[in-house]
């Protein structure tokens, strides 16, 4: 090995050293980035940095994040996602496991609108974990459902790994969106399916809400409850989504309208007032910040990975792995799998997969396929013990009465669904891209 | 030395309160821009270019603002089982790395505007959006203020670590809930 190849292994070392010493993951990025590109060029090298630093900071695609964070945080500050919660709850809450469906469609719908797993995940826990074990849930199915619900949004459009994907593989945001439609819906499918059939052999499990306790909401109240805080956010996901899908309106677009609505919705629902809009706005600010702090401490980092020869150390190591595509494929999945554990969807997508993208260009497999399992399979590492994030954060909101024994055994039937989900795309590549290819994007 | 950090994280609040009210903005103008476009196809350039003018703000002002809110992503599963001291340690080295990359970035990028300032560049586009320097500028201020709050934070540590052991519960706590 070259000294060159010695500095491209200590900066990637040095950065999941100093990131797992507890500084940063910004801050190590760019800290590794620096050193290895000083030791091996001197200062050379990153004459050119600032420019790339205004592409990040310019660039219109990325518009679409903070709209879309405006979007998921209104919703959920204005407490318009809580009503909404509560009211499918309540509709579904005859049925066993109908709490559980409840919580999968919200997850639907929160995570198309935030695309975040931990703000879904910290809401729909905080509202919903106490209120199930008190009507009787197990606590592990209970946990695993809300886990499961949370991490829907990286698949489900708009979800923001989805806008990076595209702008880092050059297809349209729209392509993604779209690709990513009917494997999302599949995926939340599958997870309704296991509720109900849990309802059916398990009903001890997941019991419905008692008679005596429905009663008390009559058929006309609850009617009105739906048309008034389940209506209306469903119907703005479904044009946001809807338009953006069917090529009516650029995701910025979209995302604009998506966030006028949600403000709208939100000043209906409960009234705005200076303290929700100071709310709201801290929250994008900060997620938004966050998002592009990472991408901006990541120039030095992929400067100096390919100015030291990273991309061609890559190519030689797919090289030597066996099967060709296929085999490349499976090892690719498995990396990002395992490195999700330790990073979240922003570094795995803008920084791990663009150092192997090249090779699968060079195979030709198709990038929306490719995008979308990554996608699937980000999500299925978020949701796995004993390192998953989704657990992390249900961990911490989660009531003194449930243990992490709970959490992580309730995760495991999702996760394997995921999988499952994830082997069928793999599989059935016409799943994702059928959609894409009929609307012609 | 807690005036200092004071004074430090006020400017910071300023700055983030700037970006939280570009945020606003921008809903509103790409809100108003969409409206005009698709109801009486009126799409001037200059409209369309303040759009993605302003990430800039929101990317490069909130960079200090999400790192003072303790926003920023860290892993913890090492860091939470650290002790109090550990921790500031660690929060030290931290923010004195960010203190070293926020100049550097910084040093960088100042030249990089300089330039610009001297072509005088601005939009490419007839009817675009002059003075594109200033535009650039937020790199270079972004990054200055992250090199700030790295220093507050650097001397929060500091105090935090010459406290006797006893006193040095309080240790601040955080989580890798960047997202939550």
């Amino acid at each position: 090995m070259t000294g060159n190849e010695w500095l491209v292994l200590g900066m990637i070392g040095g950065f999941l050293g100093l990131m797992l010493l507890g500084i940063p993951v910004a801050i190590s990025l760019a800290v590794s980035g620096f050193v290895a590109g000083y030791l091996g060029f001197g200062s050379s090298l990153f004459n050119l940095m600032p420019a790339r630093l205004y592409g990040v900071v310019t660039n219109y695609t990325l518009l679409a994040i903070p709209l879309f964070v405006f979007m998921g945080v209104t919703l959920e500050k204005s407490k318009v996602a809580e009503d909404m919660l509560e009211t499918i709850g309540k509709a579904m809450g005859g049925l066993n496991g109908g709490m559980g469906l409840a919580i999968i469609l919200v997850g639907v719908l929160m995570g198309a609108s935030t695309g975040i797993v931990g703000a879904t995940v910290v809401t729909v826990g905080l509202l919903t974990l106490p209120a199930l074990l008190r009507r009787g849930y197990a606590p592990s199915v209970a946990c695993g459902t809300i886990c499961a619900s949370g991490t829907l949004g990286q698949i489900i459009p708009p979800s923001l790994v989805l806008i990076l994907l595209s702008d880092i593989v050059g297809k349209s945001v729209g392509t993604l969106f779209a690709a990513a439609f009917i494997p999302g819906l599949v995926l939340a499918i599958i997870y309704m399916l296991y509720m109900l059939l849990l309802g059916v052999f398990k009903p001890n499990l997941v019991p419905a809400i008692p008679a005596e306790e429905r009663a008390l909401t009559s058929g006309k109240q609850l009617a009105k409850d739906l048309v008034m805080h389940v209506a209306p956010p469903l119907l703005l996901v479904i044009a946001v989504l809807g338009s953006i899908v069917g090529g009516i309106a650029a995701p910025t677009e979209a995302a604009s309208m998506g966030a006028l609505g949600a403000l709208l919705i939100a000043l209906v629902a409960r009234g705005l007032d200076r303290k929700l809009i100071r709310e709201t706005l801290h929250g994008t600010l900060v997620i938004s910040a966050m998002v592009f702090f990472i991408l901006l401490c990541a120039q030095p980092f992929s400067l100096s990975f390919r100015g030291l020869g990273g991309e061609q150390m890559v190519h030689s190591l797919f090289e030597m792995l066996p099967g060709g595509e296929f085999g490349a494929i499976l090892f690719l999945m498995a990396l990002l799998f395992v490195l999700g554990f330790f990073l979240e969807w922003i570094e795995i997508s803008y920084i791990a997969l663009p150092m192997f993208l090249p090779v699968f260009i060079n195979y030709g497999t198709d990038m929306v396929w490719l995008s979308i399992m990554v996608a699937m399979n980000l999500q299925m590492s978020f949701l796995t013990p004993p390192f998953g994030w989704a657990l992390f954060f249900l961990k911490g909101v989660a009531p003194p009465g449930v243990t992490t024994r709970d959490i992580y055994v309730g995760a495991i039937p999702f996760v394997l669904l995921q999988l499952l989900a994830l082997v069928v795309i793999f599989q059935f590549p016409l799943l994702v891209t059928w959609l894409p290819d009929a609307i012609g994007w | 030395m807690t005036v200092l950090i004071k004074r430090i994280e006020w400017l910071v609040e300023l700055m983030g309160g700037l970006a939280r009210f570009c945020v606003l903005a921008l809903v509103l103008l790409v809100a108003t821009d969409v409206i005009l476009r698709y109801l009486f196809s009126i799409g001037p350039v200059s409209l369309q270019e303040l759009e993605w003018h302003l990430i800039s703000p929101i990317a490069l002002l909130g960079l200090s603002y999400s790192m003072k809110h303790r926003a920023d992503v860290r892993v913890d599963f090492l860091y939470d089982h650290f002790s109090a001291r550990t921790k500031a340690m660690v929060d030290l080295l931290a923010s004195a790395l960010t203190v070293a990359v926020g100049l550097l970035i910084a040093k960088l990028a100042l030249h990089y505007v300089a330039q610009s300032y001297q072509l005088g560049e601005g939009s490419p586009d007839p009817g675009g959006l002059t003075m594109r320097y200033l535009l650039k500028a937020f790199i270079p201020i972004g990054f200055s203020l992250l090199a700030l709050q790295g220093i507050a934070d650097c001397l929060t540590s500091i105090q935090l670590l010459r406290r006797p052991a006893r006193v040095r519960t309080g240790a601040p706590t955080t989580s890798t809930a960047g997202s939550a």
